[in-house]
């Protein structure tokens, strides 16, 4: 680790030009998620469906377009000569890669999921939902791990794009297959949070399962000696 | 990029903030005695009065948007005069964590206070009566979570963020053709805009104080906001309105007439306006809205620009006054609600006591500590524009 960070200037200068870079979609971003909490916090049924149905739409695009936009285009439009020709290491590249990946997708999920659950805990809807939208929402964060893995590791636009459609249309087998556990389902309507050995244990899964895979990218990554 | 108003301190901006500060303290201890407001003002007297009405609903629709306004011209200023990462670190310091200390403080205050009510109101209000019966029930239900009046606070933050959302998304050209727009497209654009904002809740358009950001509020007032920063950057947006600025005051007053007219006598939830008479009352509310607005800008433009002791030093103290102001309000209300005075010496009770109260706590509590640093920022005669609140 410390000698990844050893350039630590230009991995800062590469993350700040994947911000210029990703600025209007991060604007975007940001007004679509204040638009999304205000319907979801309008507090009516309608509002708050057509809010979640918005806000994990949201959540997908901005990991889809950031992976593609800042990794497999970066191949594609030839500006990885360009990126050659600095005084960085594939390493540093890569680390850059990694960090600017996660903190234009991390936080704006972060943001978006603690406005929906706070939208939740003030309102009447019954806080038995908590667990389920923790679960769905750790569910799409480990989609956008594995294919911002295969964006970094492949640089490959069709295999990332594969692997984004797949991990997608698993999310609603996810809230499918969830929503069949009695554990889950039976304590939707309850007053409070009703956490169990289900709930924890599946979201203890995604989470080492996310974690598991951007390790593996960072020590993938770390192998690498040359650009290309 | 145009250099914008920075030059030179403008004391119209400070004053004009002061004294709309003051207008809000009198606003508050006026609801106490409003007709229109008597089954929500948790403090609501016994004897209620319909001048109180006509003063409180007339500065409800400018106050505020006149707050906006200068939030607005302060931002592009702070923006424009530091840089963005500069900006970030004094609202952060400034806005929100004052947000943050305050609301909890003022939330257990407030509470205290009801308490304080229930116990010992004689005759209690409607509200009081309803929160009487709700702590009856064998499960109370929680207090709905609000950010009481800070929501200026916590709306103001998420105007920042829209103002970074516009200003990479919209492009400079169609930002440059609005804000060369004459008049009355200008009017037009706005009322579009404000319009269908102010449908939505009910009239006169209630405090967004709930815990989430209010749509229709950012609609409403981020207009006055956008107004206040394209108005430091092209001062001819709002002087363009001098030429004809008694016209539009009086198109404003006469709205704010028929807009009043039209208000049922008691806000109940069975006397909802809807329909047309509904669409009517918000244009008016619109129109007065807009126009009241500007014209106070303009106004004090013209004979507020200079520098005043009594005004620099309410200014200076203003953001106390304003954070702390409400829960003494109640209080004094609560006190004399059992109490059989005339009801103007109540309301001047109220409002001067409410005023000395928070100027004697800005004094010993506040005043030579590190808050004071925070609320009250650059001092008047330390610094050569207005001050960034």
């Amino acid at each position: 680790m410390s000698k990844l960070l050893s350039n630590s200037v230009m991995v800062k200068h590469l993350i700040i030009k994947d911000w210029e870079l990703m600025k209007k979609s991060i604007a975007a971003y940001m007004g679509a998620g204040i638009l999304v909490i205000g319907l979801m916090g309008m507090a009516t049924a309608f509002t708050f469906n057509v809010g979640a149905i918005l806000m994990i739409t949201l959540l997908i695009v901005i990991g889809a377009r950031s992976a593609i936009e800042l990794v497999v285009n970066e191949k594609k439009e030839q500006t990885l000569p360009f990126i050659m020709s600095l005084p960085i290491s594939a390493q540093d590249y890569a680390l850059a890669k990694l960090l600017s990946n996660l903190a234009m997708y991390v936080v704006p999920w972060l943001i978006l999921v603690l406005g929906m659950l706070a939208v939740i805990v003030s309102t009447p809807i019954y806080n038995g939902v908590i667990p389920l939208v923790i679960l769905v929402s750790a569910f799409i964060l480990l989609s956008y791990c594995c294919y911002l893995a295969t964006a970094l590791i492949t640089v490959s636009e069709g295999l990332t794009i594969s692997v984004m459609i797949v991990t997608n249309l698993l999310i609603n087998g996810f809230i499918f297959w969830i929503l069949r556990m009695p554990d889950i389902h039976l304590s939707l309507e309850a007053a409070t949070a009703s956490w169990n050995a289900t709930s924890l244990t599946i979201l203890a899964g995604e989470i080492v399962i996310s974690l598991g895979i951007l390790l593996f990218t960072y020590y993938w990554q770390k192998r690498l000696t040359t650009f290309l | 990029m145009n250099s914008g108003q920075g030059a030179t301190r403008l004391y119209y901006m400070d004053n004009l903030r002061a004294l709309a500060m003051l207008v809000g303290l009198f606003f508050h201890a006026a609801l106490a005695y409003s007709p229109l407001l008597h089954s929500f003002w948790p403090a609501a007297d016994a004897q209620n009065h319909w001048l109180f009405d006509v003063f409180a609903q007339f500065s409800h629709l400018f106050r505020m948007p006149v707050f906006f306004m200068l939030a607005g011209f302060f931002c592009a200023l702070l923006l424009q005069k530091r840089g963005a990462k500069a900006f970030c670190k004094n609202r952060l310091l400034r806005i929100a964590l004052p947000l943050i200390l305050f609301l909890p403080i003022l939330s257990i205050s407030m509470m205290w206070i009801i308490l304080f009510a229930l116990e010992n109101v004689q005759n209690p209000s409607p509200f009081l009566s309803f929160v009487y019966k709700m702590m009856a029930m064998p499960n109370p239900p929680p207090p709905p979570l609000s950010t009481m009046h800070l929501w200026f606070l916590y709306h103001l933050l998420f105007l920042y963020l829209l103002t970074f959302v516009f200003k990479t998304l919209i492009p400079e050209h169609l930002i440059k053709h609005l804000t060369s727009l004459k008049p009355l497209p200008l009017l037009l654009v706005c009322s579009a805009l404000i319009l269908p904002a102010l449908y939505v809740v009910s009239a006169p358009f209630p405090a967004p104080e709930w815990i989430f950001p209010a749509l229709w509020a950012l609609v409403f007032y981020g207009v006055f906001f956008a107004l206040g920063y394209a108005y430091f950057f092209k001062p001819n947006l709002l002087k363009q309105f001098e030429a004809h600025l008694p016209f539009y005051l009086l198109v404003g007053l006469i709205s704010y007439a028929l807009y009043y007219y039209l208000l049922p006598s008691q806000l109940l939830p069975d006397t909802q306006i809807i329909g047309l008479q509904k669409l009517a009352i918000t244009g008016l509310e619109t129109i007065s809205s807009i126009t009241l607005t500007i014209s106070v800008l303009l106004y004090a433009k013209r004979w507020l620009n200079f520098s005043n002791t009594l005004l620099a030093y309410i200014s200076k103290v203003s953001y106390w006054v304003y954070l702390v102001h409400l829960p003494i309000v109640f209080w004094l209300q609560f006190l004399l609600m059992d109490v059989n005075w005339h009801l103007g010496l109540k309301f001047f009770i109220a409002s001067i006591g409410t005023l000395s109260l928070c100027l004697i706590s800005f004094h010993l509590l506040v005043s030579w500590t590190w808050l004071a640093r925070m609320l009250v920022g650059n001092a008047p005669n330390k610094c050569l524009t207005g001050s960034e609140n």
